[in-house]
């Protein structure tokens, strides 16, 4: 693949090419099948590239070891999206961000001496020769896997990196190394700052914009907020002269986080309107590559996530968690499906505000662009306001525009059998042939279209013609309704579709299909929630339209669990336990980086003679003191202000009545480390773990460390649910688990959750076939509910949980006094669909 | 608390903008990272003296704000590429050479953000 690149765009093989972009995290989404859906689902709505990070840390768990294989096999990602004909943007970090524990950089990075991540101490450079030794390890591993593909048309060095002085000899020395290593795409970096940081060592300036991060507010509230994109061209073309700006990361969503508002209020904030302002705003600047972050949700399984986010990344993007398209997806594919029948690749600015709109107003925008590929131009226009507005152009057009909306509207497009004038309405998309086409227009109410240079034309609308040219005016338009226009032996039909029906409009080999809620499956499998009446209309058809009728079950029953076992799982409190196997600390210190421990579990174990009054403890993130097997004292401490994490030293006075005054006492000690800093605004060292513990008065204690749960399960013992219920404080960990079966239904796509709604307890952690999968925490995190994601199921399948919850007593309270507690944690279906060849369709 | 590198510092805050005026000390900040709405400003600091928002105005377009008044309820809409004018009433007394300032401001985004710069006069 020849790839090249001018001020207006890339140039591949000889053609301009408009990339568009939305992000996947095949790190989120565990398994061949998922990635294979996603992707699938993007190309169906008309994306033409996947935007990827690589993360480091997920394939490297131990210095110099690499795991390409199962799930974490990218040639089979890879492979799958040459397969779909997408473009790939590689981004291999070192550092990715994206809400990552440690921003993607492997926990044992951490204890490499003389270490400084990413080159950078307290915000200034540092230069250090042992991070950069390893980071030649890993772009040695990853790049040679990348040089397999042709269709990579891009690379990133680093992610959203500055110093204090902005040096530029870490951004060199990646973008040298990556040269070196075979790396032929054009190099990016991508600026969080939006200034030009690093634009004269890339080839492409890129930077990522997120105007709304602050959910708590509604963008609707403040029209400036888009004021970044509205002069990128202005402000930021000048960058790189002589290659094309590039939003690396434009915003489709935004991440929840622990004790934040919930999915379902970020997806209210980021529905239609948002991406479909950011996006017109991007493209109204004469921006030909974007990347929509996120196109699909993800899960941050095992330990992916950093510390401040909960296991749902949904992201609230174009494809869900789950993998159901939400509303911005139709959004996104209706722009892609406009962007793909006019190759925007190449304009210049014309016009701008009182240019184009004499009178101006408030919270409005407007820009014409010349297009130099299309021989038109094209008019972006923009309302803020909460009320229509009707504006009168320089040319005497009138447009229309409902609240909170954004326009690309065509001036003089030549199409087979006409011109196309000037039209209030959007192009939603285009079929052609040679000598045929069908040019899809959305329906929208108050503006008309102008068309002329016809020779005849046929119609059932009211139309208004005058000297050769015909009006069709908006509110005259029936959903489906034509008007077909001829000039020679040539023909131009123009169908008017309403939002519901672009919705499930699919343009598929030159073939217009309507109907099916989503395609997956390299567009091969249509997908149907109901009983439906599928439309086909091809160039050819002499009818408007075939049709075929298309039934659904009518319920499919999601699986039983079974009864569930109830384990005993933290032997460790006992003061008998043996921790022969156990380490000692490493010079005195109790963090997990000292000494090396990065599970999510550390447990500390130590004796003391004589008395204990109080006890100082800063530990990260949950933790339970145990004084002599019972339960003393617990804490969590997962706090951010403005996202910095809170430190906080705790003090506790120690329970008398569980000291042995003249006999040897045992401290221990479990922490629940969630993950560590993402490093975006914090340090990255910052260590997990017990920071620090003193005892008052001070004692000498010898103190022991392990990772993780018990990992022979044969060490927990089993016992009947209402014996642990009663049991002493000690038992404070639980493990219960089920099973159930899938049975295998073909042509089903029914993704599955775990229902805790209900559960009987506080949190837990999630395990789905041995692989965890979710924390629940219900005071902390509104997810309630946890994917099951497709790739880690099998027919027999093994859901376990273990319970951590703390104040037994408020369990019994509560009833929890037998295993029929359980049956309130059931799978459920979200929604299930039937699946039809496409081919069969079409 | 959100620090910025000192690179964009430099260009945020318009060096050789700090002087004494009839009402006490002014200095002038211009918004070269994107539209910002700013719900508050804590206090400004000149070299070790600090100043609480009672005594601070901000002048935006040729208007004054008592920084005091500023609230998430009565935002200060700060655009891109704007240019501020901060007056403190109080400060009566600049050093001769180096003066260090540092403001305290709330975004509506990101919180706390800590804007320190040096000036000589």
């Amino acid at each position: 693949m020849l790839i090249n690149y001018d001020r207006y765009s890339l140039i591949i093989d000889n053609k301009r090419k408009l990339i568009r972009s939305a992000a996947i995290h095949y790190f989120r989404l565990p398994g061949r099948e998922l990635w294979r859906d996603r992707l699938s689902k993007l190309k169906a709505a008309g994306y033409n590239a996947v935007d990827i990070y690589f993360c480091w840390a997920y394939h490297s768990t131990e210095p110099g070891k690499y795991d390409f294989t199962g799930i974490r096999d990218i040639r089979v990602l890879l492979d799958i999206a040459a397969e779909l004909e997408m473009y790939v943007i590689a981004r291999p970090g070192p550092y990715i961000n994206a809400e990552v524990s440690l921003g993607g950089l492997p926990a044992w990075l951490l204890n490499q001496p003389d270490i400084h991540l990413r080159n950078r101490k307290d915000g200034d450079f540092v230069y250090s020769e042992v991070f950069m030794k390893y980071l030649r390890e890993w772009y040695s591993r990853i790049i040679p896997i990348l040089n397999e593909y042709h269709n990579i048309i891009a690379f990133q060095v680093e992610n959203e990196y500055f110093t204090n002085e902005a040096e530029p000899d870490y951004i060199q020395e990646l973008y040298d190394l990556a040269r070196s290593m075979g790396i032929k795409a054009p190099i990016f970096h991508n600026d969080v700052l939006g200034v030009g940081l690093y634009s004269d060592i890339v080839n492409i300036y890129a930077f990522d914009n997120y105007p709304t991060i602050n959910v708590n507010f509604d963008w609707r509230e403040f029209p400036d907020t888009f004021g970044i994109l509205d002069h990128a061209e202005e402000n930021l073309g000048s960058c790189k002269e002589d290659s094309p700006l590039y939003v690396a990361e434009l915003q489709s969503g935004w991440y929840d986080k622990w004790s934040g508002p919930g999915y379902e209020h970020i997806r209210e904030l980021f529905g239609r309107e948002h991406i479909n302002i950011v996006t017109k705003t991007v493209l109204s600047q004469g921006i030909t590559m974007f990347n929509h972050y996120m196109g699909c949700g993800g899960t941050s399984w095992d330990q992916i996530p950093s510390s401040e986010v909960y296991t749902s990344y949904d992201f609230a993007a174009l494809v869900s968690e789950p993998g159901l398209p939400g509303e911005s997806y139709y959004k996104a594919k209706e722009i892609n499906y406009f962007l793909n029948a006019f190759n925007l690749s190449s304009t210049d600015l014309t016009a701008r505000g009182s240019e184009v709109t004499p009178t101006e107003t408030e919270n409005t925008f407007a820009i014409i662009r010349e297009d130099n590929l299309n021989n038109c131009k094209w008019l972006f226009i923009r309302n803020l306001n909460k009320e229509k507005m009707d504006f009168e152009l320089e040319n005497g057009n009138m447009v229309s525009v409902k609240p909170f909306d954004m326009r690309i509207l065509p001036i003089g497009p030549g199409l087979k059998a006409c011109k196309l004038d000037f039209s209030g309405m959007s192009i939603f998309g285009k079929v052609e042939d040679k000598d045929n086409e069908i040019l899809l227009m959305l329906i929208e109410n108050d503006n008309e279209l102008k068309l002329s240079g016809f020779d005849n034309y046929k119609t059932s609308l009211p139309v208004e013609k005058t000297d050769n040219r015909l009006v069709i005016k908006g509110e005259n338009l029936q959903n489906l309704a034509y008007c077909k226009l001829t000039r020679g032996n040539k023909t131009t039909k123009i169908m008017f579709l309403d939002q519901d029906t672009a919705d499930k409009t699919w343009i598929l080999e030159n073939k217009i299909l309507i109907g099916p809620e989503f395609l997956t499956d390299n567009q091969q499998k249509a997908a149907f929630s109901e009983d439906t009446e599928v439309k086909i209309i091809s160039l050819q058809d002499k009818t408007d339209f075939e049709t075929k009728q298309i039934k659904v079950p009518q319920e499919i029953d999601p699986p039983e669990l079974q009864e569930w076992q109830h384990f005993n799982a933290s032997p460790e409190i006992d003061p008998a336990y043996d921790t022969s196997s156990w380490n000692f600390l490493r010079e005195g210190r109790f963090d997990c980086i000292t000494n090396e421990v990065y599970d999510s579990y550390i447990w500390y174990k130590g004796t003391f003679k004589g008395h204990l009054d109080e006890i100082e403890i800063n530990a990260k993130h949950c933790y339970a003191i145990y004084l002599n097997g019972k339960q003393i004292f617990y804490f969590d401490c997962l706090v951010y202000e403005e996202g910095c994490e809170v430190p906080e030293k705790i003090t506790f006075n120690v329970d008398k009545h569980l000291l042995y005054e003249k006999e040897v006492n045992e401290l221990t000690v479990l922490v629940q480390n969630l993950g560590f800093d993402r490093g975006f605004q914090n340090e990255l060292h910052i260590p997990r773990g017990i920071i620090s513990i003193k005892t008052f008065p001070e004692k000498e204690i010898e103190w022991q460390i392990r990772s993780g749960l018990t990992p022979v399960i044969e060490e927990w013992t089993e016992t009947l649910p209402e014996n642990l219920d009663s049991a002493s404080d000690s038992s404070y960990i639980k493990y219960i688990c089920s099973g159930f079966e899938l049975l295998n239904i073909t042509d089903i796509y029914n993704p599955l959750v775990l229902d805790l709604l209900e559960a009987p307890f506080k949190r837990a952690d999630i395990f789905l076939n041995g692989y965890m999968i979710g924390r629940y925490w219900k005071t902390k995190s509104p997810q309630k509910q946890f994917y099951l994601p497709e790739g880690l199921l099998a027919e027999k399948n093994i859901i376990s949980l273990v319970v951590w919850d703390i104040k037994p007593k408020n369990l019994l309270e509560k009833g929890y006094k037998s295993s029929e507690n359980c049956v309130k944690i059931k799978i459920r279906n979200i929604k299930p669909f039937k699946l039809i060849s496409a081919g069969e369709l079409i | 608390m959100n620090i910025l590198p000192s690179f964009i510092l430099k260009r945020i805050y318009q060096k050789g903008s700090l002087k004494k005026t009839k009402e006490g000390v002014s200095f002038k900040l211009r918004n070269i990272l994107g539209p910002g709405i700013v719900t508050g400003i804590n206090f400004i600091k000149i070299n070790d003296e600090k100043y609480s928002s009672s005594v601070i105005k901000i002048i935006k377009s040729g208007a004054a704000t008592v920084a005091e008044q500023i609230s998430s309820k009565n935002p200060l809409i700060f655009k891109l590429n704007e240019d501020i004018t901060c007056v403190i009433q109080d400060c009566l007394e600049l050093q001769q050479g180096l003066n260090n300032i540092m403001v305290e401001l709330i975004s509506k985004d990101v919180g706390k953000v800590n804007v320190t710069v040096s000036d000589v006069i």
